[in-house]
């Protein structure tokens, strides 16, 4: 599985969204019903623990669409 | 006025927002005088509720106006929204524009406009409210159950300065919004604010975002406050692993926060130079009855501490006697000028007077120590029997929760069948061993609940009705 697959399959099992749901138009913070504070914290543990980094606050507070847990990862280091 | 407002500079600040809008004490009066014209001699009005500058504006100008309001979440499900309308029918509802979807089919005629809220008229006739009555919160705060706690002005103003008392709160605070109006604890920060003439940052962002930070610093927020769960997710994004440096101090209430943590926030506060208070209380109470100082947070970690000024404390056994010894436990009864004048069940109730008589029977089981410092053992209702014993729930979930601190664990269930609940998979099969060694009962009484994660309210408070569908697999012996 390539990294964004493991990405894609993580967003899609915490907001319990659709494939052709991933993108930035419809995976927004607090837009999205299902992504509320309780969700997000648990999504970025996953997310720290599959790819072994570790999320600052301003990494977890600035992940408020799709794409942008996407470029956070790159920016810890993950080829994705 | 209220609170107050009206003897406070009128130029000074009483809410500023993240657009850079500010809302000065002046204005907060203003706006009371101009929708004042509008509203009925006595009324019962609806003022449904956000973090923003409108919905404190309305419910201050509403009540001022000699309104009895009801607070709800302006997001409140339409369903739940109608349960509410159709016991308690409203004259006049305070709602934002554009978002009203949940009570559109019910607004009239409008009559006034502030920020960004609208006052509606229905169309329902008034009807008889007792004279003391001012404000309506509900006691469940979403499960649409439309029981409602009723409070007179003397509750609002009495509690909110027993609060500014004991917080030390100047007219030199900001205190920034974390916790949803319409719940009482988020409330009683916004009235002890206004009484003193401070500033409320008032911002319907969420603390796990950024806006919610950029809007703190900008504005120097002095203090925030939280319920268990907050806290334990303000852990989770690493907020107490760098400094706070305008914070004067963060509170809670809402539950018992677990031990560890209190530790952790207190020694952390010590660090940062400010200050944690651990706090209780009941909507029944208006809001507070107790408080930990923070000098003696890390003495005694797991009390929640002494009577608010204004309040007393007594403990009452089973039949009804007054308990003098440190370390026996019974009911924890408040008095004070904060108890609710009753409850409300239909529309026919908000004419009924003082029922309590500044008396709270809380349902809390508590103890003393030898310093009169009070302490949650467990809660009246929150026994159940495991073949004829009575077994406290509180008392498993502390046992249970040090051994696996991991993720919340909840007991609960019926007699004879204990059920432990948690997301942890280890606890929900290592824990029904756990317990029937502790208690010396045989492990059939208990049965292990994995769930995927525990049911909460949009305060982050449990919800217990919903923990049995919650189940995804169940331990046995």
């Amino acid at each position: 599985m390539t990294n964004l697959e493991k990405y894609n399959k993580i967003i899609k099992k915490y907001l319990k969204c659709k494939d052709e749901e991933l993108n930035d138009e419809t995976l927004v913070y607090n837009r999205y019903p299902t992504w509320d504070s309780v969700t997000h914290v648990d999504m970025v543990s996953e997310l720290e623990e599959t790819f072994g980094v570790y999320f600052e606050t301003i990494d977890i507070t600035s992940f408020g669409k799709y794409s942008l847990g996407i470029e956070i990862l790159r920016k810890l280091g993950v080829d994705i | 006025m209220i609170f107050g407002i009206d003897k406070v500079d009128r130029s000074r600040a009483a809410m500023k927002s993240p657009d850079g809008r500010t809302v000065t004490y002046g204005g907060l009066c203003d706006a009371a005088e101009s929708m004042k014209k509008f509203l009925p001699e006595r009324a019962l009005a609806f003022c449904m509720c956000s973090n923003t500058p409108g919905s404190v504006i309305g419910y201050i100008s509403l009540m001022a106006g000699g309104a009895a309001v009801l607070l709800l979440d302006a997001h409140l499900p339409s369903d739940q929204f109608e349960r509410f309308y159709g016991e308690y029918r409203p004259s006049l509802i305070w709602c934002p524009d554009g978002s009203h979807e949940n009570c559109s089919g019910h607004l009239k005629k409008q009559l006034c406009q502030s920020e960004d809220y609208s006052l509606w008229d229905t169309g329902n006739p008034v009807y008889p409210l007792s004279p003391d009555l001012t404000l309506l919160l509900a006691t469940s705060g979403s499960t649409g159950n439309p029981k409602l706690v009723r409070l007179s002005k003397l509750n609002l103003e009495s509690n909110a300065e027993s609060i500014c008392e004991y917080l030390k709160i100047d007219e030199n605070e900001r205190a920034i919004t974390t916790l949803p109006m319409n719940y009482t604890y988020g409330l009683s920060i916004i009235n002890s604010h206004l009484m003193v003439g401070a500033c409320l940052l008032m911002t319907p962002d969420s603390y796990v975002q950024s806006p919610f930070w950029e809007f703190f610093e900008q504005e120097k927020a002095t203090s925030f406050g939280g319920v268990p769960y907050t806290y334990e997710l303000l852990k989770k994004i690493h907020i107490f692993n760098k400094k706070l440096p305008s914070l004067h101090y963060m509170t809670q209430a809402g539950g018992k926060l677990p031990t560890a943590l209190q530790i952790e926030l207190a020694q952390w506060s010590a660090e940062n130079g400010s200050l944690f208070y651990v706090m209780y209380g009941q909507t029944e109470a208006t809001a507070r009855m107790a408080y930990l100082p923070p000098q003696n947070c890390l003495k005694k970690p797991g009390s929640m501490g002494i009577a608010i000024p204004g309040g007393r404390f007594e403990l009452v056994d089973e039949n009804g006697n007054v308990i003098t010894q440190h370390h026996k436990s019974g009911e924890l009864v408040y008095s004070g000028p904060n108890v609710c004048l009753g409850y409300a069940q239909q529309k026919e109730d908000l004419a009924l007077g003082d029922e309590n008589h500044g008396r709270l029977m809380t349902g809390d089981i508590a103890e003393t120590d030898e310093d009169d410092y009070y302490y949650i053992v467990g809660r009246k209702k929150r026994f159940l029997k495991l073949f004829g014993i009575r077994i406290n729930l509180t008392e498993c979930e502390n046992i249970l929760q040090e051994k696996y601190p991991q993720d919340t664990i909840i007991c609960g269930g019926t007699d004879n069948n204990l059920k432990i609940y948690t997301a942890d998979p280890d606890a929900a099969r290592g824990s029904a061993a756990i317990l029937a060694d502790y208690l010396h009962i045989n492990r059939k009484g208990f049965t292990g609940c994995l769930i995927d994660r525990i049911p909460r309210n949009a305060y982050g408070k449990i919800q217990f009705s919903s923990l049995d569908a919650a189940v995804q697999q169940e331990f046995h012996d």
